[in-house]
């Protein structure tokens, strides 16, 4: 089956399960609710019975942003280590819920219920933990060691570059490697979780090793179904960005059509992140034998 | 007979132009000759300068001194590197002055005398002037004459030097084939009577101080170089045999001389006409508001020169366009620019000599890929220019009072850009392509940034601080820049705008070809203005202190029959709860005692005679300005009338800029959330994505 046959699938996939994109833009959208929480009360004490107010409708006025980074520039070090805490915590959050989510995908039935989904998330959750500070080490080497490798190589055109566009081009391959090196390790512990979850795999080094094999010997169809997909969240983000940039946001009533247009876009990133594990799925399905079906001895005749 | 009748009156034609050229150079003191040419094997130049100085003071001078500047980059214990280090957190951080192994640039003076033939070499010492002393700076140098130099005496010099040209440090150097060459030559410090020569180390800081000048500047390059400097091109000469060609620039009366050279610039020429750029109805505004005969106002036209990378070509237009629209406004406000020929260059690419100001030549600065919405590289074409005019033309010290030259170039780029160009957008890039088609609605004027940056520094250092001595090269940067432009702005609220013009016309013209100091320009404004303003100059900008009033509580109450016992006709009565109510229901047409506390929450107050406006609106739209003079801590008003306060604001028209805090200005008694929301939901928004973000990492 071609890459494209299996997007489709997965979109499908992904759409039959969308309520789950709900649940996650929900859980989203509570979780950054308390993070920004604190901003929120700091302006209505700042500005709500100032003329900065109204001043802040209609646009960021480096006039009342000044008197405000002026004022609470103290404790911006406690905003930026909530905001860190906030990171990790939702860091952990995403590690429990990525098994409800493989497990509702696997499910076979179009509709999984709330407790299907948490009962999956509890299911897998010291699995996808190991497997998660098992990629620590692997993002830092992908990331540190791989890019800096590439980066000093690319840094040697930089460095001869007489004129501004070799440097220029230089700049933007060190961003592309960076994307591309985050979407090769991100894609492998996926498809890690996938084995997981489809092949009932409980030893979370062994299904590491047999993703690495399973992955090695296909590399290249894998990454591109990966990078399929994530063109159609590069196209939904530039969709939203152009729709965004001619509402004006002026207006009270305009400042409440932003917020919706973009949690419909937080919505929609959510069902990318559900087509990226459902075309995943499918490729995986169509290669990889579950486990039982392996280790099962074949019935007498 | 037509002959000499044409020879006549060729005669009397050139003989005004020759004579006022002579009168010219008589009225500067230095004049330079300077033979110079370029190495770029070695990346070196070779030097030898000739320099004549009358002593115009009526001191006897032993003593000549000189500016080495390029020996700041000879090592790490030059001046400016030490205290770039300091900077850093371990020592080793020099910031934008870092030199990478085999960059160093130095200059040697190799020898040194008088025209006469006296050989002063050895009589050379480097001096540190600047506490805290830096015993090893090398780039001030001072030359024991054999005899004092008498009050009127000509003192004439030769000297030859050699310098290694850096590699792209503090606006210098050279990156592959493209060099600019800036702070050269052995300049003399300015001697000022009665208190010696001024002549400052070169500091991490600090800008520059130097005479006006005649120069004559012979440049030796490769064949191939297109080359810009100060002044005129008046010859060029090539030498086949070893493939250079030597460029010839005059100037006259400019206090410094610049240059530069690729093989890879375009050289474009254009003109400014001013008759194609200034109405007549311009003109006669302009000569209405300051008040001049017209025959003043005029601009007259000037050569422009364009050397720009092939990189860049397509913007050749917008780089002539911010060029004349610069010329045209710094033209009419502040006098006609008053040389011939002024040169634009997109410096070479990595020869970090981006955006710097010399006499009739600037450096703009640019990318490939500029955004359409943003106001660069136009901002930086029009304060660099301008620079011509504060820095050039009223040649203040920016060693030890740089806001004379940045906080009023910075005030008047921000007027022209406004005028010109109105708000631009926030250059949002990623990696160097512009991504402003998404951040356009973000479009700021440079008075809104300028004060958001002022606020923060206030309480740090005076904006009147001698360069080397702020606490750090950010208090520098924010307090002479956008602290004192800031501060420009609110004089200019206080006096009215077409005043201000008038001082600030007044102060160039008064002082042009000479080195003002910041009380001149102090006894300008108070002089065109008509007040005292000494008040607004002492709290600003020879103070740290901060300048906050704010409004702290507004209430209104109805007025209701008050109980109690009352003397009515001998007797008493007594109104009780029950009646008063009663009594308050009966009245149709309910009234409002409102009081409105302002305070002065900063310790910058204003001057004796000057009232801060405080207005108050009502409920029925009906308005109280009242004044109060700012010296206590607090004040309050109070009003009866048949309404509520909406709300009530102190400084209604921003005539403070300057205030740290505009959004404690104003009290509305209802809320209003939905700046708040708006900002709270953006800030939601990117939170949202940065978990989802995270999230993929899980």
């Amino acid at each position: 089956m071609g890459n494209f046959k299996i997007l489709l699938k997965g979109m499908i996939l992904a759409f039959q399960k969308r309520r789950l994109a709900v649940r996650l833009w929900a859980i989203n959208l509570i979780f950054s609710l308390f993070a920004v929480g604190p901003f929120f009360f700091l302006m209505m004490q700042h500005m709500s019975h100032s003329f900065s107010g109204e001043h802040a409708l209609q646009k960021l006025d480096p006039f009342w942003l000044g008197d405000f980074v002026y004022r609470y520039m103290n404790i911006a070090p406690a905003f930026l280590g909530s905001a860190l805490l906030a990171v990790v915590l939702y860091l952990l959050l995403a590690v429990f819920l990525n098994g409800g989510i493989i497990g509702c995908l696997n499910r076979p039935v179009a509709k999984t219920t709330l407790a299907d989904f948490f009962h999956d998330c509890g299911l897998y959750f010291w699995r996808f933990l190991r497997l998660f500070l098992l990629s620590i080490p692997v993002y830092l080497a992908g990331l540190g060691i791989f890019y800096q490798l590439i980066k000093n190589f690319l840094e040697i055109f930089n460095r001869r570059a007489a004129t501004e566009w070799p440097a220029l081009i230089v700049s933007n391959l060190r961003l592309i490697t960076l994307v591309l090196l985050l979407t090769m390790v991100a894609m492998f512990f996926d498809y890690v979780k996938i084995g997981l979850v489809t092949r009932g795999q409980k030893k979370v080094l062994k299904e590491t090793w047999l993703t690495l094999k399973f992955i090695w010997r296909r590399f290249f169809k894998v990454w591109g179904l990966y990078l399929l997909a994530g063109l159609v969240f590069a196209a939904l983000t530039l969709f939203y960005l152009e729709i965004a940039r001619i509402i004006p946001k002026n207006r009270p009533l305009l400042v409440l059509l932003v917020f919706l247009w973009q949690q419909i876009y937080i919505l929609c990133r959510q069902e990318s992140k559900l087509l990226f594990y459902a075309s995943a799925l499918e490729l995986t399905r169509q290669y990889r034998e579950p486990v039982e079906k392996v280790t099962k001895p074949a019935p007498a005749p | 007979m037509k002959k000499v009748k044409i020879f006549m009156t060729l005669l009397f034609m050139v003989l005004p132009i020759t004579t006022m050229l002579f009168a010219q150079e008589a009225a500067d003191p230095l004049q330079y000759e300077i033979w110079v040419s370029l190495n770029p094997a070695q990346k070196t130049l070779l030097g030898r300068e000739t320099i004549s100085w009358t002593n115009s003071s009526r001191d006897s001078i032993p003593d000549f001194w000189f500016h080495l500047y390029w020996n700041a980059f000879k090592n790490e214990k030059s001046t400016m590197m030490e205290e770039a280090r300091q900077g850093g957190a371990d020592n080793t951080d020099h910031g934008d002055a870092d030199v990478k192994d085999g960059g160093w640039g130095w200059i040697d003076v190799k020898k040194i005398g008088l025209a006469d033939g006296t050989d002063l070499t050895a009589a050379m010492q480097f001096m540190t002037p600047d506490e805290p002393v830096h015993p090893d700076d090398q780039t001030v140098m001072r030359v024991k004459l054999p005899k004092p130099l008498l009050p009127g005496e000509t003192l004439k010099l030769e000297l030859t030097f050699k310098s290694k040209i850096p590699k792209t440090i503090r606006r210098s150097g050279y990156y592959h084939n493209g060099y600019f060459i800036g702070q050269w030559f052995p300049k003399p410090g300015v001697y000022q009577e009665g208190k010696g020569w001024n002549c400052h180390q070169y500091h991490l800081n600090s800008e520059f101080f130097a005479d006006f000048a005649r120069f004559l500047v012979h440049i030796t390059v490769p064949r191939e170089f297109v080359v810009g400097a100060s002044g005129k091109e008046v010859a060029r000469t090539i030498d086949a045999e070893h493939k250079t060609s030597t460029r010839t620039f005059q100037q006259n009366r400019i206090h410094d001389f610049a240059w530069t050279a690729d093989p890879d610039y375009i050289r474009i020429e254009r003109d400014f006409i001013a008759a194609r750029e200034i109405t007549s109805g311009e003109y006669q505004d302009m000569a209405r508001i300051l008040r001049e005969p017209l025959e003043k106002i005029k601009l007259g036209n000037v050569k422009m020169i364009l050397l720009i990378n092939p990189e860049h070509r397509n913007q050749v237009e917008r780089h002539f366009k911010a060029l004349r629209v610069a010329m045209k406004y710094y033209g009419l406000w502040y006098g006609a620019y008053p040389y011939e020929t002024i040169t634009m260059v997109d410096p070479p690419f990595r020869s970090g000599s981006g955006g710097m100001e010399y006499p009739t030549i600037f450096t703009a600065a640019t990318q490939v890929l500029p955004s359409p919405q943003t106001n660069i590289p136009e901002m930086v074409i029009i304060h660099e220019f301008g620079h011509g005019y504060w820095y050039g033309l009223s040649a203040s010290n920016e060693f030890e009072e740089a806001w004379l030259d940045e906080g009023i170039n910075t005030y008047s780029t921000g007027k022209v850009l406004a005028k010109a160009y109105g708000p631009g957008s926030f250059p949002l890039t990623l990696t160097g392509i512009p991504l402003t088609r998404y951040s356009g609605s973000l479009k700021f004027s440079d008075l809104e940034t300028d004060r958001a940056a002022a606020i923060q520094i206030v309480k740090y250092d005076p904006i009147i601080t001698a360069s080397w001595k702020f606490y750090n090269p950010m208090s520098y940067a924010l307090n002479v820049y956008m602290r004192a432009s800031t501060c420009l702005h609110t004089l200019e609220n206080l006096i009215g705008k077409e005043v201000m013009l008038r001082a600030m016309r007044a102060f160039q013209s008064r002082f042009r070809f000479h080195h003002p100091s910041s009380r001149d320009f102090i006894a300008t404004v108070n002089e065109v203005s008509g007040q005292d303003l000494n008040w607004l100059f002492d709290e600003l900008f020879f103070g740290t202190s901060e300048w906050d009033y704010a409004v702290d509580q507004v209430t209104s109450q109805e007025i209701t029959t008050a109980r109690g016992i009352f003397d009515n006709q001998g007797k008493k009565s007594e109104i009780t709860a029950k009646a008063a109510r009663a009594l308050d229901k009966k009245n149709k047409q309910p009234r409002y005692w409102s009081l409105v506390r302002v305070r002065r929450l900063g310790e910058a107050r204003p001057g004796r005679g000057v009232q801060l406006k405080i207005k108050t609106v009502f409920a029925d739209g009906s308005q109280k300005i009242s004044y109060w003079d700012g010296q206590g801590s607090w004040a309050e008003f109070s009003f009866t009338g048949d309404s509520r306060i909406k709300y009530a604001q102190i400084d209604p028209d921003n005539v403070f800029l300057i205030d740290r805090d505009l959004s404690n200005n104003s009290y509305t008694v209802k809320s209003n959330m939905a700046g708040t929301l708006r900002w709270t939901g953006k800030l939601l928004f990117w939170i949202q994505n940065l978990l989802q973000f995270v999230s993929t990492l899980s």
